[in-house]
Formats: structure tokens, C-alpha cells, sequence
């Protein structure tokens, strides 16, 4: 065995090694779904809370945010099945970015269900404004964690605008208007990275 | 040119075959065995015959199961594939380094 025989074995091996860890990620529909989602509901709330809608506030929070939590949970199954039956899901940055945004959904979940709780007992009813600023702070991190986990670092810059966005929201929280930043705040950091991840989103294994 | 002892790197890994599979391994594991075939270019039957060597040396383990109705085989690098990979990559570098 020769010097350059061991050279050449070594660069395959590399080669091999590098498309594992830069295997592309999986989360592409994921997050699509849940910025068109997010964006329709939020523009909804929107129009609600500006009376554009012909029902009576309540019923129409009722109505919008029974059918957001039916749909999530639909479109959370079904792109489960889904990215199943894709390669690679057991590459490192795959299992960061799944590890990511599972406990970016737990945080998310706590700080739903805290501030309907707390608006059900105090009958704040500004109480979930306080969700949609630390959500997308989030957001946030679980990108800009998944950019680096996975080496997709383009991915970095959806999480720091995603920051920024969670930082006006908590400002302005109690703004209409805020409803609409976070409408288009879920097309520009969820959908859009989305779409590009869907893009390069292997076929499945035969 | 220079030669190695190559009586001192692990027989196992070092063939160019079962090299690509434990490297792919090393940052993809469990990868799916029609994955890992497309990744190192081979047949169905060569593959399996690496694969059962590797899993003699107790570097690799398959896991058989189901995706929905398929069948789907995984292959899976143990605790022990993965420190003879680290032990191999040093073994190499050591090598490569006392050739210069």
C-alpha cells in the first residue's frame, strides 16, 4: 500500500463522511406549513380585533383559533407521515434540527397555555398578546441552533430577522397592527426558509 | 514511493468499500441500507457481504423493520464500530505522519 493509495482511500472516506454531515434537512415543509399557518391566522386575528369579521369577538377568537388547533394538528401529522420516508434523517444536522424545534414547541406550548390560563382566571384579555413576541424569539434560536448544527448557516439570518421581529412584537404587543407584523414576520422567517429547504428536500427511498 | 506496515491498520474498516460505509456511518446512523447503497455506489449483494463483515466485528448492527408496510432495513454503527473508527483514523494519521 503506497502513500498515495492511503491518500486517495482518506479523501473517499472524507467525501462520504462530509455529505452525511451536510445531509440536507428535512424541516423544509415543517416550517412552510407553519408560516402560511401562522400568517393566515395572525392576519385573521388581525381583522378580528379591527372588526372586519361579522361575528361577535368572542365567537370569532373561538371560531379562528379552534380551527388553527384542528389544522396544526392535521398538518403536523400529516407532514410526519410524510418526512418519514425520506433519506437522511438520522444525519447529524436532521436529528439537531428535530431535537431543536421539539423543544422549541414545548416552549411554545407553555407560554400558550400560560397566558389563555391566566386570561381565563383574570379575564385579561390582552393576556395572549404576550404570545407571539417570545414565540418568535423562538423561532429564533431554534434557526439560528439548526444553522449551525447542520452547517446551513444562511439559515442564521431568518433567525436574527426572527430575533428582531420577537423584540417589536413584545414592544408592541398590545398593537393591532402588531398581528400583521407577525403575519408577515411567519412568511419571512418560517415560509420562506421553508420553501428553500423544500427545495433541496430529497426524494424518498424506494 | 513510501510503504506502509499496513499489518498495523484495522483490516476490517480498510477496505475502500467498508471504509465508505463506516464513514457515511459516522455522521449518519441508523442509515437506511438503500441509502447507504446509493451513498457507496455498489450492489445489493456486495453491500450485504461488507455489511456482514463489519457486523462479525460487531462495528455495525442491522435492524429490520417496517415503514408503514414497507420493509425497511437499517443499519445501525455500535459503540465499538465507532471507536474502532476513531482508533483507524488515528492508526492512518500516525502512519501518514511518521512517512513524512
Amino acid at each position: 500500500m503506497t502513500r498515495e493509495e492511503l491518500l486517495s482511500d482518506l479523501a473517499y472516506a472524507r467525501t462520504l463522511a462530509e455529505e452525511g454531515r451536510h445531509a440536507p434537512l428535512l424541516g423544509g415543509a415543517h416550517l412552510t406549513f407553519w408560516g402560511v399557518l401562522n400568517a393566515v391566522a395572525f392576519a385573521a386575528q388581525w381583522a378580528i380585533l379591527e372588526g372586519w369579521l361579522p361575528m361577535a369577538d368572542g365567537a370569532a377568537f373561538a371560531v379562528l383559533w379552534f380551527g388553527y388547533g384542528v389544522a396544526a394538528g392535521i398538518g403536523t401529522f400529516w407532514l410526519n407521515q410524510r418526512t418519514r420516508s425520506k433519506p437522511g434523517q438520522t444525519a447529524i444536522g436532521a436529528r439537531a434540527e428535530r431535537a431543536l424545534w421539539t423543544g422549541a414547541a414545548m416552549a411554545l406550548l407553555a407560554i400558550v397555555f400560560g397566558s389563555i390560563v391566566r386570561m381565563m382566571i383574570t379575564g385579561d384579555t390582552t393576556a395572549p398578546n404576550a404570545i407571539f413576541g417570545p414565540a418568535f424569539a423562538i423561532y429564533g434560536a431554534a434557526l439560528i441552533g439548526t444553522a449551525s448544527l447542520s452547517g446551513q448557516t444562511w439559515i442564521k439570518n431568518f433567525g436574527f430577522t426572527s430575533v428582531a421581529i420577537g423584540l417589536l412584537l413584545c414592544l408592541f404587543a398590545n398593537e393591532h397592527w402588531a398581528y400583521l407584523l407577525a403575519s408577515s414576520g411567519s412568511l419571512l422567517v418560517l415560509a420562506w426558509p421553508g420553501v428553500i429547504l423544500l427545495k433541496h428536500e430529497p426524494s424518498a427511498i424506494v | 514511493m513510501s510503504k506502509f506496515d499496513h499489518t498495523e491498520i484495522d483490516d476490517v474498516i480498510h477496505g475502500r468499500l467498508r471504509l465508505g460505509i463506516m464513514a457515511y456511518l459516522s455522521t449518519v446512523s441508523p442509515a437506511p441500507f438503500v441509502e447507504l447503497k446509493a451513498k457507496v455506489n455498489t450492489t445489493d449483494g456486495n453491500l450485504s457481504t461488507h455489511l456482514s463483515k463489519l457486523e462479525e466485528a460487531e462495528y455495525v448492527s442491522i435492524e429490520k423493520t417496517f415503514s408503514g408496510k414497507k420493509p425497511l432495513t437499517l443499519v445501525h454503527l455500535t459503540k465499538q464500530g465507532r471507536t474502532a473508527w476513531i482508533a483507524y483514523l488515528n492508526r492512518i494519521q500516525s502512519l501518514l505522519s511518521a512517512a513524512e
